[in-house]
């Protein structure tokens, strides 16, 4: 078996594969959908990917635990360049970002001791915290237009409720994987349909 | 290091933080802020955070913590085709992101009280949510903060 998926040739090499993740990494600005669409332009430009390729890859990502846009790069650089492109991609990604994240980390210390800095320093993180709203919202919005949103809007108002009375995150992400194992109608998301006829859809595999 | 993108790691690392005796909400806050001029995924304020924690060591531990988990995405490839159709799976991951997203609305409602300690916090957390919402670049928010800041600062 050396490589047989017809999906895996290599359509590029590693030192490519690092310099185009690189350039990303050092230059999106705005968090993840700008670092998303910078991705989407670049590999479809290059060939490295077709339209629903890149989508698929963005689906299985957003099922992955941890930063999704990393499990992106990895698909990515792997299906560009095998597991060296894979390696060159994350490398590439992380690099620029690693440096500049730590770089200005160090100057925050450096610089909050100064009485001066005070306020303007307390103002960046008063917007920090908007921004967590602001993404907290953003992702509820995302989620309530997969379908049935007023459904989810009153599953997430529940959440919210056990969160605030349990505490303890994990906690609360047991209790919601518990629900769904027990009770998945309530979380479908698409095509009501499919939970109400009596027969079922053919794809369901019961365990 | 449990989460699904972006920000949704915070509600687990705040409620860590705070077991370990940190100042959980002032960590976060000072991590998001510098996280949010630097390029490429927000969740690398995890790094920020454990470089105010542990110095260069902790950063290097948080670093290989937020590039572990996205490992699984290569073993989640192979059985990519069987999972999606199954009912169970899907119901799982929706209700594991809306929880996720509970959490996450109310961990970043304990940042914005953290946050609202004088009137320029009080006014930047509103301005960050409209702006952001509005889709204004974050360099945006933090360059009109840095100047409200210096103007009605102490």
């Amino acid at each position: 078996m050396e490589g047989g998926r017809s999906d895996r040739s290599p359509t590029s090499t590693w030192p490519v594969v690092f310099a185009a993740f690189a350039r990303i990494g050092a230059t999106s600005f705005g968090g993840g959908s700008a670092t998303v669409a910078a991705m989407r332009h670049m590999s479809i430009e290059r060939g490295w990917l077709s339209e629903r390729q890149f989508v698929d890859n963005l689906v299985l990502s957003r099922l992955t635990p941890g930063i999704s846009i990393l499990a992106q790069v990895l698909l990515i650089g792997r299906r560009v360049a095998g597991v060296p492109g894979m390696v060159a991609a994350m490398a590439g990604m992380m690099a620029p970002s690693l440096a500049i994240t730590l770089a200005l980390a160090w100057g925050y210390r450096e610089v909050s001791g100064y009485p001066r800095a005070q306020g303007p320093l307390h103002a960046v993180a008063g917007v920090a915290a908007g921004y967590a709203v602001a993404l907290a919202i953003q992702l509820l919005r995302d989620m309530l237009r997969q379908g049935a949103p007023v459904r989810g809007f009153i599953i997430f108002v529940a959440f919210v409720a056990i969160a605030w009375i349990v505490g303890d995150p994990l906690a609360v992400m047991g209790l919601a994987i518990l629900a769904a194992l027990v009770v998945p109608g309530a979380f479908e998301p698409t095509a009501p349909q499919a939970i109400e006829t009596p027969a079922g859809p053919v794809d369901e595999r019961e365990p | 290091m449990i989460g699904f993108g972006g920000l949704s790691s915070l509600p687990v690392l705040r409620g860590q933080l705070l077991a370990a005796g940190l100042q959980a909400d002032a960590l976060l806050l000072q991590s998001l802020a510098v996280s949010n001029i630097t390029p490429g995924p927000n969740g690398l304020y995890v790094v920020v955070v454990g470089y105010f924690v542990g110095g260069p060591a902790g950063a290097a531990i948080a670093t290989v913590a937020i590039l572990l988990p996205p490992l699984l995405v290569l073993p989640l490839e192979r059985v990519r085709s069987r999972l999606i159709h199954l009912r169970r799976f899907r119901a799982t991951m929706v209700a594991l992101s809306l929880s996720v997203v509970a959490l996450l609305a109310l961990s970043s409602g304990s940042l914005v009280v953290h946050a609202s300690t004088d009137t320029v916090g009080m006014l930047m957390a509103p301005v960050g949510v409209v702006l952001l919402l509005l889709r204004v670049p974050p360099l945006v928010g933090v360059l009109v903060a840095l100047i409200a800041g210096a103007l009605m600062g102490p």
